[in-house]
């Protein structure tokens, strides 16, 4: 097989994925294979180190992000026909997508609602002394300061147990400010790649074995992707 | 800004202690009686 068919192959295996996708994944196979023919190995060689082609566009095919793998899944090739199909069954798809938008933009919000809620609270224990004062003040006018006393000392316990409660709030926050980021990138990983570690350390899309020819995520960032050819590539890097 | 928590610890620490003799004065005053001190 030659460099031409196997890259000829490899766009026939990817079939239906986006134009962008396979546009990309064939100049990375291109110039991988350049590459280790420059080190000296021999078309055939070269070749038969990347692995069987069905296994490389299966791969690729499995970190293409859902959605437009899905678009391009359901282009039928003809513009006419895909607008007619569109505009036929935008009743089920408008609304769908609509729901799901606002679905999402609900857990946004209901984490953002949960940290303001937090803080509020937390501010009310905190200036619960104004109060405090404020029965005080009445008290003492209607000559019975003692209840006025008591309230006002309850209302110091309860500013401090605000305070304390301060560290509380702030490491939630945290926490929940760090899971709207993580729904985010969840949210953009249906549609893009996402490169960068996920909060459990994982780095998606990423090269999975060294001696497997994979498509690297960050593939679309990165004009020279040699860096992480198995071989034959580091020499470029 | 390290000095912080601590300094809202200290707060905080005085705040309760303060609170509670103010509260638990004023009952004490009062005699326990709850028709003097409703709360």
């Amino acid at each position: 097989m030659t460099k031409q068919e196997f890259l000829s192959e490899l766009e026939r295996a990817l079939g239906k994925l986006p134009h962008a996708e396979v546009e990309q994944a064939l100049a990375f196979y291109d110039e991988a294979i350049s590459d280790r023919m420059e080190d000296g190995l021999s078309e055939a060689e070269a070749l038969a180190g990347l692995g069987p082609v069905d296994e490389i566009a299966a791969q690729i095919a499995a970190e293409t992000p859902p959605i437009p793998r899905a678009i391009a899944r359901a282009n039928t090739g003809s513009r006419t026909l895909n607008i007619v199909l569109l505009a036929v069954f935008s009743p089920i798809w408008i609304p769908v997508v609509l729901a799901l938008a606002a679905a999402a933009l609900a857990v946004y919000v209901a984490i953002w609602a949960v940290i303001a809620a937090l803080w509020a609270v937390d501010a009310v224990l905190a200036l619960m002394p104004f109060a405090g004062l404020a029965a005080l003040a009445s008290t003492l006018g209607g000559g019975m300061p003692l209840p006025g006393v008591f309230a006002f000392g309850l209302s110091l316990v309860s500013s401090g147990f605000g305070l304390v409660a301060s560290f509380a709030v702030f490491w939630a926050s945290k926490l929940l400010f760090r899971a709207t980021r993580s729904f985010a990138r969840w949210i953009a990983s249906l549609f893009v790649r996402v490169s960068g570690k996920d909060d459990d350390g994982e780095a998606p899309n990423r090269v999975k074995a060294s001696g497997t020819p994979n498509m690297p995520a960050h593939a679309e960032n990165t004009p020279s992707n040699h860096a992480t050819l198995p071989e034959g590539g580091t020499r470029n890097a | 800004m390290r000095k912080a928590p601590k300094i809202i610890l200290i707060t905080a620490a005085a705040l309760i202690g303060t609170g509670t003799v103010l509260s638990c004065g004023a009952r004490a005053v009062a005699g326990f009686d709850t028709a003097a001190c409703p709360p």
